[in-house]
């Protein structure tokens, strides 16, 4: 079994570790690191719990090894706060009632956090579209699209 | 039922330094070697269990794979490892070969497009990929290292059954070129799935169209079904037909009623055989309707 | 002037930990020597067990121990009935609950067959290929019909047939005939077959148990994934030979339960516990979404043949109903579910007699328990089209055909005279229902869009639709709840209470009952549920019964927490009660604001180090109180959708939702609207996109995301919420459950509406799920056509 030393970018801090090959980012995140804010759904990449963005996009963090990180930089939800403010996206959701059991709402926040980098100004209809990966049963999505809506109103 | 795994098993990442290096270590290594590149395909199957490879090899950062360049005398040339997202952006393939974009663009998810690759779709001969079917349409060229030095395959004879390409050991496809398309020309990509986005296709049908004085209708056509064949199909008939008859609502049903008697889909979770038979005439008259009124006049 | 919590639209406590990734989820609990378990899973639907081999994976490196049930010894057991079945007289019920560990017989595909513990989840997941296990495969059965022929494989020979139980209920009024008298003298009989299929609650955290054994303190901690951890909690010490105060179960966050995660106890629960004290390590074994998918309860299919007895004005004069329904190869959770479709089936509707026959049939396949709605879909849609179909034959408007019939509204409380899942008789407390319909109808715009907006679309080719639907939903049930309320030297009041919370926003909803009471702001109040050393005493989360159990049991509470804090201020004070306010965190002398004193301050001098206390006083400012209703509350709502289909390819696009929804006084807005929110996108999936599959082989063919497809963000349409109150007389609160109805209705009217979009002579729906390919194939034998067409 091959290791590999990799270095990279956590939520603007530079990690080392130490990882096998055939180990995922999830599963780095979530056992290396102890970074349990990132969820695992489904581990192939259809329910987007494990959405982290990887060079400022999001990927399932299920589907991509450890290793390839290597150089790389990494955001997580751990990284969206400041100091234990939360940002006007994770403000916006509260306000709007888009959490309720609050798994899938990493994912979620990574996903619109993208969005809104991309798109200042998105409508609802590309909110729903950049939001079709990251599967939530609790909220029927209604306000979580209203949060995304309000957070891009805001900024 | 295969038990379930929550990791990957165990394999070894190689990561070469150029394409000489990935090509002879795949060659040597045979079929326990596989090169991947965004990995949402192959991940799963090694999860699943289908593919056992020791040794996954690295390709996305060779030369080439990552450039999207555009010649306006000979055409598009987009390496093996731009993912969807970036096609969807992209200027020149928006300006030139919007089919692309639009194709990609229903595919499953954001997430899943940042690491999904057209290429990658094709090297691991799906019928179901949605933008295989685009890069039919629009003649799309492989290039491919190997140790023998570089080649280039068609997509026509590429795919041989379900999972299975033309593709050797040691093979690493490093980038796809489109020529120019005939001008002015049409394309559309229609995806039936069982919701709005993110299903695998229950049917897939890409059609493009172009005004073409050797043709005796004026117009020829390319079609290419998905998820209706072991292969990703091309109904020559039903393209024949929109060659040699005057275009109009008749011929174009005619046409689709041809698309479907040419394909042999299965039943599935997704849709029965007959249902997927059915939808290939109604979306293949669709899309014909749909390119011949942009450019039929 | 004091501030109103009980009915704001308060922000919820609990989101800032959610949001920022530190709320502690079970996977998320990591210990110091923790050892993994994996499942061995049987690949076959019914197999006798010949021989396990489990030496070649005890050789593996990492590998710790391999558990069959031959090596429980003493321990093996069979896992407990939860639900008696409820004292209808003519029943009869087979009890068979799920074993453990299988000794001999496995039932369904996925059932456990052994356990693996090894250093990492990855070593016990990889060992699991090297534990071999001989099957004898036997005949299998899948197919509820069939199940019921003479020569049907049997899933338990024992029983002697597939029958798990047969319950029939029936209501004739005194002195008045049963239902073939009533049949015999009405105007206009219909008689049809419905098939509706649930599905998989599929929440996003899949399940999971944490157990560490502690030798040196003696006791066992658990962190599970479950609905219900005190009698989780009980059960696992009494099956440990424990005392029930050496056992602390904790249902930390939990991503979504909807019903699966209140099964006690799944195999999983009763060995991983046993596991830890065994191994003297702790135990952790998490779910796969492909075990989930196998392994955590479903609910599936009911085969209704229905018959309903019509005055020509379209009265209803009698039901007849005779269906199956499908338990899977076991049944812990006894008759629930099809009891609560049996007595759903008279919804807000005068029924004089009712005749009512189920057969709970066992196959081979996952055992069915409930899934939000628990029965109550399939008694609706029943309902609702036989109406609809009513209204068709006898020429009446469907939404008269229903007014007509409806109880009104001085009715109350009405007495259905059978018995309901908690074992009174079903009597609705409260309700009106005419309102919610013409404000459904309102909300929607009905009429204008059948007389305007539709037509003009058809015209342009367009097939849009419409439609509205009624039902009930009995909530609310006991036995009972109970609560602790403190106030703390702080001056922050904690509040505990034993049922557990999977994203109901109980923290900010049990605050605000308090708060209520107490003036303290809500952010200042902290509610723990799911711990069994903070509270033992309770059932769990199911039913719709969280808020108006466990919430009336803290108003309780709450309220002798605020008399004992006006007793003792009124003596530290030397003022009466009547002049004394709470307000913000304070008590104080109305209109002397300069006379206040910090309920903290108050607490510490209602715990006083020195001196004496008054014979029968009770120390700090803290209650304990339980609160049983006799009965559940009935809620009510009307759901209203506009759609869109494609003519083309029977593919449906959601326009428009509208719930106008009476669950009592509501306590918090935000989250009743976010539990209605995600109910109808539940009901969504159930109607057109989720549909479980097994092989003949009782093979799950549906086992993953890609294939089971949940609705996504583009499927679920933007919903509106009315609401209405009638308030519950059997609660001081006045509440009743919202939990499940938004998934309630939601299949029937898809139905009303598709037929109303396609305008097709002869297409009548009658089953559940749909698809663009199912429905294709229902208009296409509705129009005629069979056979490929040109």
């Amino acid at each position: 079994m091959a290791y590999h030393n990799i270095i990279f970018t956590l939520n603007g801090e530079a990690e080392a570790v130490v990882v096998p090959s055939h180990m995922t980012l999830l599963q780095m995140l979530r056992e290396e690191m102890v970074m349990t804010g990132t969820k695992n759904g489904c581990a192939a990449g259809e329910c987007g719990a494990c959405t982290v963005l990887l060079n400022g996009e999001p990927v399932n963090s299920c589907l991509v090894l450890a290793v390839e990180c290597d150089g790389q930089e990494l955001v997580t939800v751990e990284g969206l706060a400041h100091d234990s403010q939360l940002d006007p996206l994770q403000q916006a959701l509260v306000e709007a009632g888009g959490v309720q059991c609050g798994f899938c709402t990493p994912g979620v926040l990574i996903s619109a956090r993208a969005l809104l980098d991309r798109n200042p100004h998105p409508t609802e209809a590309d909110v729903r579209a950049a939001l079709v990966g990251n599967l939530c049963r609790c909220t029927g999505y209604v306000r979580i699209v209203d949060g995304v809506l309000a957070a891009a109103e805001r900024a | 039922m295969h038990n379930p795994t929550p990791g990957l098993p165990a394999f070894d990442y190689i990561k070469p330094a150029s394409l000489r290096e990935a090509s002879q270590f795949l060659m040597a290594h045979g079929d326990t070697a596989r090169p991947f590149m965004g990995g949402t395909d192959t991940f799963v199957r090694m999860r699943d269990g289908f593919w056992r490879e020791k040794h996954l090899v690295d390709v996305k950062h060779l030369d080439g794979m990552n450039t999207i360049a555009f010649d306006p005398e000979i055409g598009l040339t987009m390496g093996a490892a731009v993912n969807m997202n970036r096609v969807i952006a992209s200027p020149e393939v928006n300006a030139h070969y919007p089919l692309l974009a639009q194709a990609a663009g229903t595919v499953a998810s954001y997430q899943l497009r940042s690491r999904a690759t057209i290429v990658g779709n094709i090297c691991n001969g799906s019928p179901a990929g949605d933008t295989t079917g685009a890069c039919i349409v629009l003649q799309g060229l492989l290039h491919i290292h190997s140790v023998d030095g570089t080649r280039t395959e068609s997509l026509d004879n590429f795919f041989l059954g379900p999972g299975k390409t033309v593709l050797q050991p040691g093979d690493i496809v490093t980038a796809i070129s489109f020529p120019l398309p005939p001008q002015p020309w049409t394309g559309c990509y229609i995806k039936l799935g069982r919701n709005a986005l993110g299903d695998l296709a229950i049917v897939g049908v890409t059609a493009l169209g172009y005004p073409d004085a050797t043709a005796k209708s004026g117009y020829r056509f390319r079609l290419a079904l998905a998820s209706v064949a072991p292969v990703p199909l091309r109904p020559v008939a039903a393209e024949t037909i929109l060659a040699e008859n005057s275009i109009d609502e008749n011929i174009i049903a005619v046409a689709a009623q041809a698309a479907m008697d040419a394909v042999t889909p299965i039943s599935d979770t997704r849709g029965s055989a007959r249902y997927r038979k059915m939808m290939v005439r109604n979306l293949t008259r669709q899309a014909v309707t749909d390119v011949w009124q942009k450019i039929g006049d | 002037m004091a501030t109103r919590f009980f009915g704001e639209r308060i922000k919820r406590n609990e989101d800032p930990r959610l949001l920022t990734g530190q709320a502690l989820f079970v996977d998320d609990v990591k210990l110091p020597n923790m050892a993994h378990a994996a499942f061995v899973r049987s690949p076959y639907a019914h197999a006798r067990i010949t021989g396990i081999d489990k030496s070649w994976a005890l050789e593996q490196d990492g590998v710790i121990a391999i558990y069959t049930a031959e090596d429980l010894g003493d321990y093996w057991r069979k896992g407990p009935l939860n639900v008696s079945p409820p004292p209808v007289e003519r029943l009869v019920f087979h009890e068979r609950t799920h074993p453990i560990l299988p000794k001999d017989t496995v039932r369904y595909v996925g059932e456990p067959v052994a356990v693996v513990v090894a250093e990492n989840r990855y070593i016990a997941e990889d060992a699991l290929d090297y534990v071999n296990v001989d099957y004898d495969p036997l005949p299998v059965v899948t197919d509820l019909e069939k199940a019921l022929e003479p020569d049907s494989p049997l899933v338990h020979e024992d029983v002697g047939s597939n029958i798990a139980a047969h319950c029939i209920q029936e209501r004739v009024p005194e002195n008045k005939e049963s239902y073939d008298g009533v049949k015999a003298k009405a105007d206009h009989v219909i008689k049809r077959r419905f098939l509706y299929e649930h599905g998989v609650a599929a929440a996003m955290e899949n399940r999971g148990i944490v157990a560490d054994w502690d030798s040196r303190t003696q006791r066992l901690t658990v962190w599970d994934t479950t609905q219900a951890p005190i009698p989780i909690r009980n059960g696992l010490a009494s099956m440990l030979d424990l005392a029930e105060s050496q056992v602390r179960v904790i249902a930390p966050f939990i991503g979504g339960g909807f019903g699966p995660k209140i099964l006690m106890f799944y195999p999983e629960e009763m060995l991983i516990p046993w596991l830890a004290k065994q191994l003297d390590r702790p135990v952790k074994w998490i779910e796969d979404r492909s075990e989930n998918f196998l392994a955590t309860t479903h609910e599936r299919g009911q085969i209704h043949d229905v018959e309903i007895a019509f005055t020509k004005e379209g009265l209803i004069l009698g039901v007849c109903d005779e269906f199956l329904h499908e338990d899977g190869a076991y049944n812990p959770y006894g008759l629930t579910v099809p009891i609560n479709t049996q007595c759903t089936l008279l919804g807000p509707y005068r029924i004089p007699v009712y005749y009512s026959d189920f057969k709970a049939l066992f196959t081979n396949k996952m055992i069915v328990m409930p899934y939000r709605g628990a029965g109550r879909q399939q008694a609706v849609f029943v309902m609702e089209r036989m109406l609809d179909i009513a209204a068709k034959e006898l020429g009446i408007d469907k939404f008269e055909i229903r007014k007509r019939n409806f109880i009104p509204p001085d009715a109350f409380p009405y007495d259905n005279q059978i018995i309901y899942q908690d074992f009174a008789p079903l009597v609705y407390d409260s309700g009106n229902y005419l309102p919610l319909l013409d404000k459904a109808i309102r909300m929607i715009e009905y009429d204008k869009f059948v007389s305007e907006i539709q037509p003009k679309l058809r015209a342009e080719g367009r097939h849009v639709g419409i439609g509205v639907v009624v039902y009930i939903e009995g909530t609310g049930i006991g036995p009972y709840e109970g609560a602790r309320v403190q106030v703390e030297s702080t001056g922050k009041v904690s509040v505990a209470t034993g049922i557990g919370t999977q994203g109901q926003g109980h923290y900010t909803s049990f605050a605000q009952i308090v708060a209520e009471h107490l003036g303290v702001p809500v952010t200042d109040i902290d509610v723990t549920t799911g711990d069994t050393d903070l509270f033992h005493w309770g059932t769990g989360t199911f039913a719709s019964r969280g808020a108006t159990v466990a919430g009336n049991a803290i108003n309780e509470a709450a309220k002798d927490v605020r008399k004992k804090i006006l007793k003792l201020a009124s003596d530290q004070f030397e003022v009466a009660e009547e002049d004394l306010e709470l307000v913000n965190g304070e008590v104080r002398v109305k209109g002397v604001p300069q006379q206040a004193m910090p309920l903290g301050e108050l607490a510490a001098k209602a715990n006083p180090l020195r001196g004496a206390v008054e014979p029968g006083t009770q120390p700090g400012l803290e209650s304990t109180n339980y609160f049983g209703p006799k009965t559940g509350g009935t809620a009510s709502g009307a759901h209203a959708i506009i759609l869109e289909v494609d003519p083309e390819t029977m593919s449906v696009d959601v326009q428009k939702y509208v719930v106008v929804h009476d669950a009592g006084r509501v306590i918090n807005p935000l989250i009743v609207d976010g539990q209605i929110h995600g109910g109808v996108a539940q009901g969504i999936g159930n109607a057109f996109y989720e549909k479980i599959v097994y092989d003949d082989n009782g093979q799950l063919l549906s086992g993953t995301f890609m294939d089971y497809l949940l609705p996504t963000s583009l499927d679920v349409p933007p919903i509106e919420v009315g609401h209405r109150e009638t308030p519950s007389p059997l609660n001081p609160l006045g509440i009743k459950g919202a939990g499940e109805a938004g998934a309630i209705p939601t299949g029937a009217l898809f139905v009303q509406a598709l037929e109303n979009a396609l305008q097709i002579e002869g297409l009548e729906i009658r089953e559940i799920p749909l698809s663009p390919n199912r429905l294709w194939e229902l208009v296409e034998e509705a129009k005629g056509s069979g056979g490929l067409d040109a």
